[in-house]
């Protein structure tokens, strides 16, 4: 499993990857359909390019530094885990409604069959199956394409 | 983490809905594989003829996703009746219908990557469209799995099965209509889904209001817990104030601001994306401006409506503290109180607002990967029959990406959805600008989306780190990152050319914007390509009769229908939580918000089907100059 500062740091590179794979795709096009360019990447953009690259892999470095270091000092948002809390809260009595555990089990009403439970669904159920054949009817009536 | 645990068992009858809402839910979809297949247009919208409602309940259903009610369980529980604020950012939706919806439904793009290259021009539009492109492509496929995700976890708390059945198997089944009929898939079964979500959430919380005590009940409970705080809206513990855990006056101000004002923009927040399609998919300009108004409206309805059960819930258990228990409240009330049958139809309205959801980002994450990518990059000159044929391959492969993600990086998907609110703030600005001022240019655009991921690194993550930045309250993170970005994107705005006026003036002919576009409306009135409106009479506000040329133009009308839609949309949030608990200001909100309603409908409704009626004029030839520039035919 994949910790919580690597995940930051591996998915936004994966995003912002994807977005400059775009980026890469426009400039190669716009250079050979409108520019009509012999070379597509010229030297001005190769430097872009590099610079580019290792500010993303100093960007990387630093953070994932960064990340660890908090994660080591217990500094900033990645908080450590306080076990000694953990233990009085179990020790302690807990209040009544302070857990979903507190309430009745409910499954005697649930296992009841009753006619809302048939009526309300099986209504619900044959008005969408009329829209739905009366949508495919008209649309499928009309021609193709009519703003495509 | 502990072993899962069975909350809820399932008798006959229910399996019996649940099997039959699925079936039809996926049959609604594949029946319209016949006209999916027919073009690009038909596979991503629908052949842009569908009448308001239907993509109205699509907008709605795509607000709702699996962890939706988990999240307004979560911030109702928390903070009372003023959490309802956090999701009020689909008020954005009562703005935009009366402005960049207009603009983006008459500039015909298919995707927003598109409207960036028609809207601005040069090497700096490309890179936009390539950059929004990609990132559109990629973020969809990270949503699909963090939605994916959150079934897995309801699958895993409701029923105890493993988390990969529950990632898996809902999401496939989606993916058998989306993959034959495309978005004709997609908006009709929504509308189906959007139908069975909206009236299963209503009837489950009104019956969880029941079982809580009724609605006096839960408000004498509160009284006698010492929290009556809760069931007002409008508590704020400061004006304003640096700790996190407070709600401050301003928070509210921030969040009204940023929905509101926001809805002047396009690409503010990552609800647009998705809206941006259904504004396409409308089959004229004014169908389109109802479809967000009502699906907006609806979103707020529902809220509402969760959050006066989920204080019923509070009574109950008020003493919850871990959240990710709390959370589960409404699907807690949903499980334990329903009879038998009735609980089926609950589990398969789940799986309605999962699939919703679903479909939606599957659909528009290949769109991009389609139209922008493989249409305007790797294949100009692709026919209808092969443009379909690479949408379902997209989909295919962001279905098979998403499952990778969801599975194996459930870190990374939490992280990358609070980056994407996260980055609402940075380019908040920027996105109503490039709408409403001609000056902003492609790279003060590009250069505010660079420096966002910049500096939001460095906002939450890398200066509170160093210790140099403590944690901040929300609305401060988010004045702040908006400032720091605007620090980049100015000096570039004013350093760099403006876009070239020849596209100005095209793109100010089809989509019309208002604002700081005085240079370029000159232009085109010069050019004799609009005629210059300032010369109209002025109309009066309830007028029935409007000349097409008059309503193509701005006017009062316009900014007065934006503000009583606010007012509507605010008076439906506070009214419907008062009613349900039997204030009596709930119900003076409700009958502000259909007074509202009424006279916003009244204003504008003559104008925009005269306005609809002039643009249906001029479509075809418009659309057909879409074509030609992403086939790269007529650029300068």
């Amino acid at each position: 499993m994949i910790d919580e500062a690597m995940g930051k740091i591996l998915g936004m590179a994966m995003a912002y990857g994807v977005s400059v794979l775009g980026l890469f795709l426009a400039y190669v096009n716009y250079r050979k359909r409108i520019v009509k360019a012999e070379r597509v990447m010229t030297t001005t953009a190769w430097a872009v390019v590099a610079v580019a690259v290792l500010a993303v892999a100093g960007g990387v470095l630093v953070v994932s530094r960064l990340a660890g270091a908090a994660v080591e000092t217990g500094v900033g948002p990645i908080e450590l885990e306080q076990p000694e809390q953990v233990e009085i809260e179990v020790e302690a009595p807990a209040p009544p409604g302070s857990s979903l555990a507190d309430a009745p089990p409910a499954e005697s009403t649930r296992r009841q069959w009753s006619w809302i439970g048939i009526i309300v669904p099986a209504t619900i159920f044959l008005v969408a199956t009329v829209v739905t054949a009366a949508l495919h009817r008209h649309f499928s009536a009309q021609p193709p394409g009519a703003g495509g | 983490m502990n072993p899962p645990q069975s909350l809820v068992s399932l008798v006959l009858l229910d399996w019996v809905w649940v099997g039959l809402f699925i079936g039809l839910m996926v049959l609604c979809g594949v029946i319209f594989y016949r006209l999916g297949k027919r073009s690009e247009a038909d596979f991503f919208l629908a052949g842009r003829g569908l009448p308001w409602w239907l993509p109205a309940t699509s907008v709605y259903a795509t607000h709702t996703a699996t962890d939706t009610p988990m999240w307004i369980t979560g911030t109702i529980y928390q903070w009372g009746m003023r959490g309802i604020w956090y999701p009020f950012f689909s008020a954005w939706c009562a703005v935009s219908p009366f402005y960049s919806t207009r603009i983006f439904r008459r500039s015909m793009a298919m995707s927003q990557a598109e409207w960036q290259n028609l809207r601005f021009s040069g090497l700096g539009a490309e890179l936009l469209r390539g950059w929004l492109a990609g990132w559109q492509t990629f973020m969809n496929m990270f949503v699909l799995a963090w939605v994916s995700a959150a079934m897995g976890k309801v699958c895993v708390y409701l029923f105890g099965w493993p988390n990969w059945v529950g990632v898996t198997l809902f999401t496939t089944v989606c993916a058998v209509y989306v993959l034959s009929a495309g978005y004709w898939g997609v908006v009709m079964a929504d509308f189906q889904q959007g139908l069975i979500s909206f009236a299963v959430i209503t009837l489950v919380s009104l019956w969880g209001i029941w079982e809580a005590g009724g609605p006096t009940g839960i408000v004498d409970r509160l009284a006698e817990l010492g929290e009556s705080w809760r069931t007002n809206p409008f508590h704020f513990d400061a004006f304003w104030g640096l700790d996190g855990s407070q709600f401050y006056a301003l928070d509210l101000i921030t969040l009204l601001l940023m929905a509101l004002l926001g809805g002047l923009g396009m690409g503010n927040f990552i609800d647009w994306y998705p809206e941006a399609q259904r504004i396409q998919s409308a089959r004229t300009v004014r169908d389109a401006a109802y479809s967000i108004w009502a699906g907006g409206l609806a979103a707020i309805f529902r809220n509402s409506f969760w959050a006066a059960s989920i204080l019923g819930f509070f009574v109950l258990f008020p003493r919850i503290e871990s959240s990710t228990e709390y959370e589960f409240g409404w699907f807690w009330m949903g499980f334990t109180y329903l009879p038998a049958g009735l609980i089926g139809m609950f589990f398969a309205a789940i799986i309605a607002i999962h699939l919703s959801t679903i479909s939606t980002h599957l659909n528009l994450g290949a769109l991009y990967a389609t139209r922008d990518l493989y249409h305007h990059y790797v294949n100009p000159e692709a026919d209808e029959q092969k443009l379909v044929r690479v949408g379902r391959i997209n989909t295919l492969l962001l279905l098979i990406g998403s499952f990778v993600l969801g599975l194996s990086m459930e870190s990374i998907t939490a992280w990358l959805i609070f980056a994407l609110w996260l980055q609402a703030a940075g380019i908040w600005l920027p996105s109503i600008l490039q709408v409403m001022w001609w000056r902003f240019n492609s790279w003060a655009y590009l250069s505010s989306w660079i420096a966002n991921l910049l500096m939001s690194w460095l906002v939450v993550f890398v200066l509170p780190a160093l210790g140099v930045l403590p944690a901040l309250p929300d609305w401060v993170n988010f004045w702040l990152l908006a400032i720091l970005v605007s620090l980049v994107y100015v000096p570039v705005c004013f350093l760099t050319k403006p876009d070239d006026m020849d596209h100005l003036v095209q793109y100010y002919v089809a989509a019309r914007p208002a604002g700081l576009w005085g240079p370029v409306k000159r232009e085109a009135v010069r050019r004799g390509l609009v005629e210059d409106d300032s010369e109209y009479p002025r109309r009066p506000l309830l007028a029935r009769e409007w000349n097409p040329r008059e309503a193509d133009g701005w006017s009062r009308h316009d900014v007065i229908a934006a503000v009583l839609s606010s007012f509507c949309y605010l008076f439906v949030a506070v009214g419907i939580a008062g009613l349900l608990l039997f204030k009596v200001w709930g119900a003076f909100c409700l009958v502000g918000a259909v007074a509202c309603g009424w006279l916003m409908f009244r204003v504008i409704d003559p104008k925009m089907k005269a306005m609809s009626e002039a643009f249906e004029g001029t479509q075809a030839g418009l659309l057909a100059d879409v074509q030609r520039r992403t086939r790269w035919e007529n650029h300068p």
